[in-house]
């Protein structure tokens, strides 16, 4: 067991890994510039691993290494450093774990997590991360609550930038965060109730924002997040990596999702739809509430492509008489049960591009470094997430984060 | 179908997507069973990107070889595209010119004729192909050419399963000065309890280097009792369009 307050690397160890282990519980592992070819893995509670300087700090997986950081810790921070070329996530977050690790699902193998044997992880903070050309996930959290993922930028991922998933009451703010030039920006599969994604950049990927349930995980279904003050723009890029079902140029997709508030977001230039809903197998989308959006310049504004069997309901969109709809009488339904969707071919034409190779995605833009004295010791993390007054988060237009993307 | 390809025809092992894709069978060697040990997580990971290397490759060289046939041996000899999944090249038949092939995962198009150096011309040659379904089953030669399809992926597989399968390391090895591991690649019927001497024989071998780039791949064909095997050489990545149809088919 480590005693360490302050462990730096590679003055005081000569690896992250050997880090930790020094560092005592709540201590801080500062590391500093140069790439580290390891697969770090932070068991310690409260434990903080900072970079001095975020794009030259790498954890490199080379294209084998599955992860770059497990946090399998409660209260554990990770800031200003890059995770890059991991077969799986670049950061991963999870309740999930046992002697070889954590287990993490889209794997051959996976087991469907039982909350009662694995407790959610409590309290986390992934910030001023970057995280490219990670094959899986960029930065990932499931079986964790209370959480923030704050000022990070995610590019080159196969799935998504960012996931959270597999939570209720998760109380997880997903803030100030860029996404481009992934498969998916942003998912949320099973991951309910207090998810706030508030002023993020989910631009050039092939899909923006996707609120879902997915029978293979628990805490199904998903239902009652909050998607506010984001630009969620032209999704249609041709330099990511292919989306596994072949989805391309939508900004939010909505499937077997209840109850999430979508407010004062930028949805514009998607080229397939701005918003679609659908059904995940018998689950239904019902319930969401579409308030002061802006669309322009999408494919079409807001489709409606649930099966018969599944089909959405009391789906609330307001001012709707000035957006283009598939079907075309489908903001009537507020208040009402519809008896199914469109079809998908009556969905704009796409041509979708060959998908790019992960490890061949342009990286983005050195990004900022974290504020403050990176060499303090933060104090504790809080047992539940401080939230900004969601007021504070405007209708963005398309400067948001603008300085921090390729394109 | 060109003259000297016809093969002998073999019961043939399903073509698996990925070498856990329906589960791997688990265990470790037996006390009978022949000198191999189970993967390190190091060797597990460059075994589960081997498929995902080609796909980030692009366009390799390859040569197809099939052995063991009572015909005589056949080789294909030209470039695959990981990211179109399109092959192309010139054939031999013990060593003659036996014209020309173009396949892609359900589709083989022959065209007979010398090709002069024995290099197969690009662009293809307008006419005189001949096209048909891939059918793996049909013939050794179509067999090999579909197990070439199937060593590349746009993701990486999971190393963790391939460490608790019953895939092994063998020996090492080098090719053209490259140090090189050789790997048993796991079971796939997923009921083998231990590594015996028959699946020294009867499951696939990956030479693979220390990056994960997959550079020579062997499977009996069949059920491994008639001899006949396949050999899939991989080369440099190179800058080669391959044409996604044939001409005039």
């Amino acid at each position: 067991m480590g005693t360490a307050d302050v462990v730096s690397v590679p003055q005081d160890a000569a690896t992250i890994t050997e880090a930790i282990s020094l560092v005592r519980e709540g201590g801080l592992v500062l590391v500093d510039p140069g790439t580290y070819d390891e697969s770090v893995t932070v068991d310690k509670n409260d434990v903080t691993v900072r970079g001095t300087e975020r794009n030259t700090v790498i954890i490199d997986g080379e294209g084998l290494r599955s992860n770059g950081i497990q946090v399998i810790a409660s209260g554990v921070r990770i800031q200003n450093l890059t995770v890059r070329n991991h077969t799986f996530n670049g950061v991963l977050v999870t309740g999930l774990h046992d002697k070889n690790g954590a287990q993490a699902h889209n794997l051959d193998g996976y087991q469907k997590l039982d909350p009662q044997k694995f407790p959610p992880l409590e309290r986390f903070e992934v910030s001023n991360v970057t995280a490219s050309n990670n094959g899986l996930y960029g930065i990932y959290a499931f079986n964790s609550g209370h959480g923030v993922i704050r000022d990070n930028y995610a590019s080159g991922s196969a799935d998504s930038g960012f996931y959270v998933g597999q939570c209720a009451d998760c109380d997880i703010l997903v803030t100030g965060n860029v996404a481009e030039n992934n498969a998916i920006g942003y998912e949320n599969a099973n991951a309910s109730d207090s998810v706030v994604i508030a002023g993020n950049r989910f631009t050039n990927n092939r899909v923006g924002l996707t609120l879902l349930s997915w029978y293979q995980e628990a805490y199904l279904p998903q239902k009652s997040a909050t998607v506010v003050g984001n630009l969620i723009a032209d999704n249609n890029s041709a330099t990511s990596p292919a989306q596994a079902l072949g989805a391309f140029g939508i900004g939010i997709g909505l499937s077997g999702a209840n109850s999430n508030t979508l407010e004062r977001n930028l949805i514009a230039g998607n080229a397939s739809t701005g918003v679609q809903l659908t059904n995940t197998e018998d689950l239904s989308s019902t319930g969401n509430q579409l308030t002061g959006n802006a669309f322009s310049g999408n494919g079409i504004d807001v489709a409606d492509v649930s099966a018969a069997r599944a089909p959405s309901s009391d789906t609330c969109i307001d001012d709707s008489s000035s957006l283009a709809m598939l079907p075309a009488d489908f903001a009537d339904s507020c208040g009402a049960d519809t008896t199914g969707g469109a079809t998908t071919d009556e969905l704009p034409a796409v041509d979708v591009p060959a998908g790019l190779s992960f490890l061949k995605v342009t990286a983005g833009p050195d990004q900022p470094n974290l504020a403050g004295d990176l060499a303090e010791n933060p104090a504790k993390l809080p047992a539940s997430v401080d939230v900004p007054d969601l007021a504070t988060f405007g209708l963005p237009d398309r400067s948001l984060l603008s300085d921090l993307v390729v394109r | 179908m060109i003259r000297g390809l016809r093969a002998t025809s073999v019961a043939l092992a399903a073509v698996t997507l990925a070498l856990c894709a329906a589960g791997c069978a688990t265990g470790a060697a037996g006390p009978d069973s022949p000198q191999v040990t189970g993967l390190t997580t190091e060797q597990a990971e460059r075994l589960a990107v081997t498929r995902f290397r080609n796909f980030d490759a692009g366009v390799r060289e390859i040569t197809v070889s099939v052995g063991g046939l009572d015909t005589g041996d056949i080789a294909v000899d030209g470039w695959y595209d990981y990211t179109t999944h399109i092959g192309y090249g010139s054939a031999t038949s013990d060593g003659a010119d036996a014209g020309l092939i173009w396949w892609s995962t359900d589709t083989i198009a022959t065209r007979e004729g010398a090709t002069g150096d024995g290099a197969a011309p690009l662009p293809l040659p307008g006419d005189g192909w001949q096209s048909g379904t891939l059918d793996p089953k049909s013939t050794s030669l179509a067999n090999a050419l579909a197990l070439a399809t199937n060593l590349g992926s746009d993701r990486p597989e999971n190393p963790q399963l391939l460490a608790q399968s019953d895939a092994a390391f063998l020996e090492k090895d080098t090719i053209d000065g490259t140090d090189i591991e050789v790997f048993l690649g796991p079971s796939a019927d997923g009921t083998a309890e231990s590594t015996s001497a028959s699946d020294l024989t009867s499951r696939a071998r990956y030479w693979v280097d220390s990056t994960g780039t997959l550079l020579r791949f062997e499977s009996p064909l069949g059920d491994g009792s008639t001899g006949a095997s396949a050999t899939i050489e991989l080369g440099d990545p190179v800058d080669v369009a391959l044409p996604t149809t044939v001409p005039g088919t």
